[in-house]
């Protein structure tokens, strides 16, 4: 992961409420070959015969360079599919900003580096319909320390963010060497736990094919 | 005097490892259970970097999502499917983990088979690929849905770093009237207080109702937390959650079962102790729920009416007017399965309405067994016989027409009434409507072609 103290860019609206991971990553894709990006919003982008609907904001030439996105409440709730991530940060998004998060994803995120952050409903609302936002012309800037939401001509907003994420795109560590950094200080109490469990799963487990 | 604790954050005070200094537990993971679906990047982390699993007897793999749930296996498969079976079996081998695969005479969707052989007790921390993980709390274990990226770390260390979710209580008071179901009860739960409701929370449901429910009622009751933004929903252990673990084929030994009870008697609830939130929901009214949107809280009583202030993009996409009933709609499928709905119970339900009565010729009906260990008990009391004779497809098990990426989906604009757990958008096929249900609901459609109020058609048929 690249350690990120901002992030610069344009937005693209998608002011709706649960946008959920089946709309991000359909499960169909994870059979199909091909990258992550061609699965996101795949049902709400094309028809059924793959051509573009023209009125999906990823579909519209204004959002060309869209890096972050704007959406409602209660986003990316549903399924624990990390490919929702993956597929958002494919298509080339940095950060979302909603007024909440469905919390695997948010963790997922987290884990990946896509920011996510929060603010008030009404808040989002203003943003996502001033004109310049919704022209795909305003040029934003993120500050990740402190949240700070800077576009031009308007106030600054200052959104909120869950700390480990925040530290983990400001620090751009990999979470898999942090856990095994963890693991390895606490080794000696791991042990203890494991030699510990009166119903040590160890024999429980010892499942053959036919114990039937 | 110590400060008065709840079952909940004692469970995870168990587990933690340690505080970390951003303010972080790291918890000590009992059981990770996996699919073929989330795994394969995680494994292959595992590869690049040379490592090992800390813990293979506690991490166990199911092939459910994907496979073919025909008889016999032999035709149902999506192009790439066979393959990604294939993937999962070669790194279970790889890694030496036990692994359910499509032939084992368990094999089943994960969160069924795993409880139901004994494999998940009281008081344990789960954790799996799958955002459903929450059905663990049916037999009183702490179980959440991870990322591809956390189970990776699950394997390299055995452990995981999550922040503590603040705790709530869900009390169900009253009793459920007769011909309702934990389903019912969970859709009007999530239509009374919303998909966000949970956000941030594990729950804990208590109250008059819980203590009725059998064990398999309260896996699908915790099941749906999820689906109201709760990573962990959970039930205390009593009487009955015991008595379900000592039937489990792989059920520990009576000393060992003995420990245990003792160790739930420790995680009780402390008198005083408080949840950070609690909600009450009054079960006694309650008539059998329906969905009529595209969120699992976009729900209504079966015989009630659509609101008026729906939203429009729902109802646009179900093809349904605000202030209308849904009794009458005619519904082209009926889907009895999946990780809420697929235990025997659930077929016992659906089979009492089917018994004598044939599926109208417009529908096409699947059953579609949440384990093989159901399956055959289910034939073992002539279940299946009610189903055929009725006309449902009896099929093996697996998620079929739950997630809508094996070959069993609806096609555009079909109309599902399905026991599953989600009716967004495309979800069970693109342009395809699902109107979630109980099992007696789901039923009840595929006998009279349209939405209908299962208490219409109670008793046995002729
Ligand atoms: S049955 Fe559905 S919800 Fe359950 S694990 Fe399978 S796909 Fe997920």
């Amino acid at each position: 992961m690249i350690a990120k103290s901002s992030i610069t860019g344009r937005a693209m609206p998608l002011f709706l409420d649960d946008v959920d991971t089946d709309a991000l990553y359909p499960a169909r894709f994870y059979t199909l070959p091909g990258g992550f990006d061609q699965a996101l919003f795949a049902d709400w982008r094309c028809h059924a015969d793959a051509t573009p609907k023209p009125g999906f904001p990823t579909n519209d030439p204004r959002y060309d360079k869209a890096n972050i996105l704007i959406a409602g409440r209660n986003f990316g709730c549903g399924s624990s599919r990390e490919n929702a991530v993956w597929a958002l940060q494919d298509a080339g998004f940095e950060a979302i900003i909603a007024a909440g998060f469905g919390e695997i994803f948010a963790g997922n995120a987290a884990t990946c580096g896509l920011a996510c952050l929060t603010a008030p409903l009404d808040e989002i609302a203003a943003l996502a319909l001033c004109p310049d936002i919704t022209a795909g012309t305003a040029s934003l800037h993120i500050d990740i320390a402190t949240g700070t939401l800077m576009t031009d001509g308007r106030p600054a907003l200052v959104l909120s963010m869950e700390e480990t994420a925040r530290r983990a795109i400001l620090d751009g560590d990999m979470p898999l060497d942090r856990a095994i950094r963890r693991a390895e200080t606490s080794r000696r109490k791991i042990d203890a736990y494991l030699g510990g469990q009166a119903w040590a799963p160890k024999d429980i487990l010892a499942v053959s094919g036919d114990h039937s | 005097m110590p400060e008065a604790r709840t079952f909940l954050d004692k469970v995870w005070d168990n587990h933690e490892v340690e505080r970390l200094d951003n303010g972080q537990s790291l918890l000590f993971i009992d059981r990770l259970l996996l699919h073929e679906l989330s795994t394969p990047r995680a494994f292959e982390e595992l590869r690049k970097r040379g490592l090992k699993v800390a813990n293979p007897d506690l991490v166990i793999g199911f092939s459910d999502h994907i496979v073919s749930t025909d008889p016999g296996r032999a035709t149902g498969n999506v192009p790439g499917g066979p393959e990604m079976l294939e993937m999962f079996r070669r790194n279970a081998r790889d890694f030496g983990i036990r692994h359910f695969d499509v032939d084992d005479d368990h094999q089943g969707i994960v969160h069924v088979v795993a409880p139901e052989l004994g494999l998940i007790l009281p008081g344990m921390t789960v954790v799996c690929g799958d955002s459903h993980t929450c059905t663990m709390g049916g037999v009183s274990a702490m179980g959440w849905g991870i990322g591809t990226s956390e189970i990776a770390q699950v394997l390299a260390t055995q452990t995981l770093a999550i922040r503590k979710p603040r705790t709530m209580r869900v009390e169900l008071t009253g009793t459920l009237p007769k011909g309702g179901s934990a389903k019912d009860i969970v859709l009007g739960l999530i239509a009374e207080f919303g998909v966000s409701a949970g956000v941030g929370h594990m729950i804990e449901f208590t109250g008059e109702a819980l203590a009725g429910m059998t064990v398999e009622a309260r896996m699908t009751l915790c099941n749906m937390a999820i689906e109201m933004g709760a990573r962990i929903g959970m039930t205390a252990p009593d009487e009955a959650t015991f008595d379900y673990i000592a039937k489990r084929p792989l059920a520990p030994s009576p000393d060992v079962l003995e420990t245990l009870r003792r160790a739930c008697e420790d995680v009780a609830t402390d008198p005083g102790a408080t949840w950070d939130k609690t909600l009450t929901f009054d079960v006694s009214r309650l008539r059998p729920q329906i969905t009529w949107g595209t969120t699992p809280g976009e729900a209504m009583a079966i015989c009630g009416t659509i609101p008026a202030a729906a939203d429009a993009r729902a109802l646009d996409y179900m093809q349904l007017d605000a202030g209308a009933s849904l009794l009458g709609t005619p519904v082209n499928r009926v889907f009895i399965g999946s990780c809420t709905n697929g235990r025997l119970s659930d077929l016992r339900e659906a089979a009492a309405i089917l018994q004598g009565r044939k599926v109208a010729a417009t529908v096409r009906a699947l059953v579609v067994p949440g384990s093989m260990s159901v399956k055959r008990a289910a034939e073992a009391e002539g279940l299946d016989l009610i189903f055929k004779e009725a006309g449902f497809e009896w099929r093996d098990s697996g998620c079929s027409m739950c997630p809508g990426l094996n070959v069993d989906k609806a096609g555009a604009g079909e109309r599902i009434v399905s026991t599953t757990n989600r009716n967004f958008e495309n979800r069970q096929g693109t342009g395809a409507r699902t109107h979630l249900a109980s099992p007696a609901s789901a039923a009840a459609a595929a006998i009279t072609g349209v939405i209908t109020d299962p208490g219409a058609l109670a008793g046995a048929g002729t």
